[in-house]
């Protein structure tokens, strides 16, 4: 067996794959699937200062190799999360990263202040595409995600990783503008803006008529974006979108991805995740790879 | 406990216009409800990474087998419908709560439309001893299905035809007056198309539960695509169809 350990801007994961937010909710679901101890990490549903209902139904639409969402954020508020949620999940040897969102610069911050000292990593949303106000709005130019990551920084405890949104310009710029706000790491891709149209009903499919986009659809974007970030900023990158295999980690860690997160795997196979894990595990042997470590930044072009 | 098996295709017929019944065969089956449902991965179609939801109205622990059915819809669906014996299929199972048990004694009423009326099947099923009622209905004859079983498992079953080609003629909500009297169910068990569901209004003095359709990501309470508005006493609140349901109260849906 191969050193599956990887090292993100000092947190020590005993795997690099992480479940992505949103597409595990608490943990709990998957507690009576698995053990949940086997995962490098977890990074938990998105949680903002308040409660939130999040969008009509319908949510979803399946997509040619892929899924939109325009689920919206629902949660219990970051209370019932820090007095219900966490305290459950924690029982398990997994790195736990909370996923948190706002309306405002003020509410982010609040959030990680209530957060303390209570979880392995932050991981600021900066990228939902599925909320009218804060959300998405924060990611898009490089100004206001280097106004906010200065902003969220100085409440966090834990080591902060900024979430970026593949919905820009120039993901460098927005990669530089998180590290020069202060980021220990960043993490992309969230999902691309997208929308699918019904020609028999002449509706949208989604209730909330546009949603993002995710699934090996979105794959190559997420390595290209992954790949430009490696070749500008100095701290670790969380790599995501599209996994669906122990191969796909590897291509993203060889992009340049100290760790990587898996999303809409889990929701089309729920045990997806223990065997990614074993899938990388064979890959390494298969290679003759002893570190895993070896493997990231070092695409041959 | 949910599992994820391989189960392999014993038969895959048409039942009605359009709708066919795969009888599906494993290695070991765990527990299923009446009202519960499956998720099926759809073979050899890697670009369909959603996978689809199907009740299992029948169950046979012995042979370790189960019945799904599945009327035509899209993709999925032809897909599953081309597939032969002995090919093979992954099924996520068993998910949702099914229907709430009921004592001895009640009277139960069945109220279903068209591919609706399956998850039913196995509710007469499992409540032999009890008096058990139906009223189904389908757009034609053609579309009608199991009229025999239901036969055969209720105390009296009426159908009902939009055209009156099989049964009353009319909607469900309709017929279903007609014999209310007779019947005085204790509870009622409902699953079909929306329109058919909201009819049910007038009799929903009787407890009535209602099995939802909504769209749906993983099956198992984790992503939250699948929500539905269900009004608790403390307000109205997004439940999961696939967790918190599929079966709900009648009144905690069609509210206002
Ligand atoms: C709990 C539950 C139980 C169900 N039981 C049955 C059953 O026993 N028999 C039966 O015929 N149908 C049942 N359905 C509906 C069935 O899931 C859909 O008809 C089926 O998913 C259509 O798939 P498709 O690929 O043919 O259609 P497509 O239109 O190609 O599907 C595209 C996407 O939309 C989803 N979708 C489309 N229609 C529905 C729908 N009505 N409900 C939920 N998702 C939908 C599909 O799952 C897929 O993700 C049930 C639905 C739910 C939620
Ligand atoms: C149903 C669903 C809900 C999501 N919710 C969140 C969320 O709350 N916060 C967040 O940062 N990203 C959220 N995402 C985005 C994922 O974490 C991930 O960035 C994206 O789906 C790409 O990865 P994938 O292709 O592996 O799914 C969600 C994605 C899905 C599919
Ligand atoms: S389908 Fe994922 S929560 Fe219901």
């Amino acid at each position: 067996m191969a050193d599956l350990k990887v090292n993100v801007c000092g947190v020590e994961f005993e795997n690099p794959v992480i479940a992505a937010s949103g597409t595990f909710g608490f943990g709990k679901e998957f507690e009576e699937l698995y053990d949940l101890s086997v995962l490098g990490g977890i990074s938990l549903k998105g949680v903002t200062l308040e409660r939130r209902e999040g969008n009509a139904s319908v949510r979803i639409a399946e997509t040619p190799c892929g899924m939109l969402n325009s689920v919206g954020l629902q949660n219990p508020g970051i209370d019932h999360f820090m007095k219900e949620d966490l305290p459950h999940i924690k029982r398990y040897d997994t790195k736990l990263i909370a996923n948190i969102n706002g309306n405002t610069a003020e509410e982010y911050c609040a959030v990680a202040e209530k957060l303390g000292d209570s979880v392995d990593m932050i991981e600021l949303n900066i990228s939902c595409p599925n909320v009218k106000c804060g959300g998405m709005a924060f990611g898009i130019r490089p100004e206001s995600v280097l106004e906010i990551t200065k902003k969220v920084k100085p409440f966090c405890k834990s080591p902060l990783v900024v979430k970026l949104s593949p919905n820009v310009a120039d993901i460098k710029e927005n990669a530089l503008a998180a590290q020069e706000g202060g980021a220990d790491a960043i993490a992309l891709i969230n999902t691309v803006y997208g929308m699918a149209v019904d020609a028999r009903t002449m509706r949208p499919v989604l209730a909330n008529v546009k949603g993002g986009l995710s699934g090996p659809a979105v794959k190559p974007i997420a390595l290209r974006m992954v790949y430009d970030c490696y070749s500008v900023v100095n701290i670790p990158i969380i790599g995501m979108g599209g996994i669906m295999t122990g191969e796909d980690v590897a291509e993203f860690m060889l992009c340049g991805a100290s760790a990587v997160q898996v999303g809409a795997a889990n929701i089309s196979d729920p045990f997806a995740m223990p065997r990614i894990i074993r899938e990388l595990d064979n890959y390494l042997t298969e290679m003759k790879i002893d570190d895993i470590k070896s493997l990231i930044g070092k695409l041959r072009v | 406990m949910i599992v994820d098996l391989i189960f392999q295709v014993e038969e895959n017929k048409l039942i009605a216009s359009s709708t066919y019944e795969m009888t599906l065969k494993t290695e070991k089956l765990p527990p299923i409800k009446a009202g519960q449902f499956a998720e099926v991965k759809i073979p050899s179609r890697e670009d369909l990474i959603l996978r689809r939801p199907f009740c299992v109205y029948s169950v046979d622990s012995e042979k370790n087998s189960i019945k799904i059915g599945y009327a035509l819809r899209g993709k999925g669906t032809k897909e599953l419908s081309a597939l032969k014996v002995g090919d093979e299929v992954q099924v996520l199972l068993p998910l949702g709560n099914g229907f709430p048990a009921v004592e001895k004694g009640k009277k139960i009423l069945l109220a279903g439309g068209g591919v609706g009326v399956l998850p039913l099947l196995s509710v007469a099923e499992s409540y032999l001893d009890n008096e058990v009622y139906c009223c189904l209905g389908f757009k034609d004859k053609n579309l009608v299905m199991k009229a025999d079983e239901f036969k055969r498992l209720c105390k009296k079953a009426v159908f009902a035809t939009d055209d009156g080609s099989f049964g009353e003629k009319g909607f469900v909500a309709e017929v279903l007056e007609r014999h209310m009297d007779d019947i005085k169910p204790d509870v009622i068990f409902a699953c079909g198309p929306e329109p058919m569901l909201k009819s049910l209004k007038k009799f929903s003095a009787v407890p009535t539960y209602v099995s939802l359709e909504q769209r749906m990501g993983c099956g198992i309470g984790a992503c939250l695509v699948c929500a539905c508005k269900i009004k608790k006493a403390d307000g109205e609140h997004n439940l999961r169809v696939c967790k918190d349901g599929p079966v709900f109260l009648f009144d905690e849906v069609f509210y206002g």
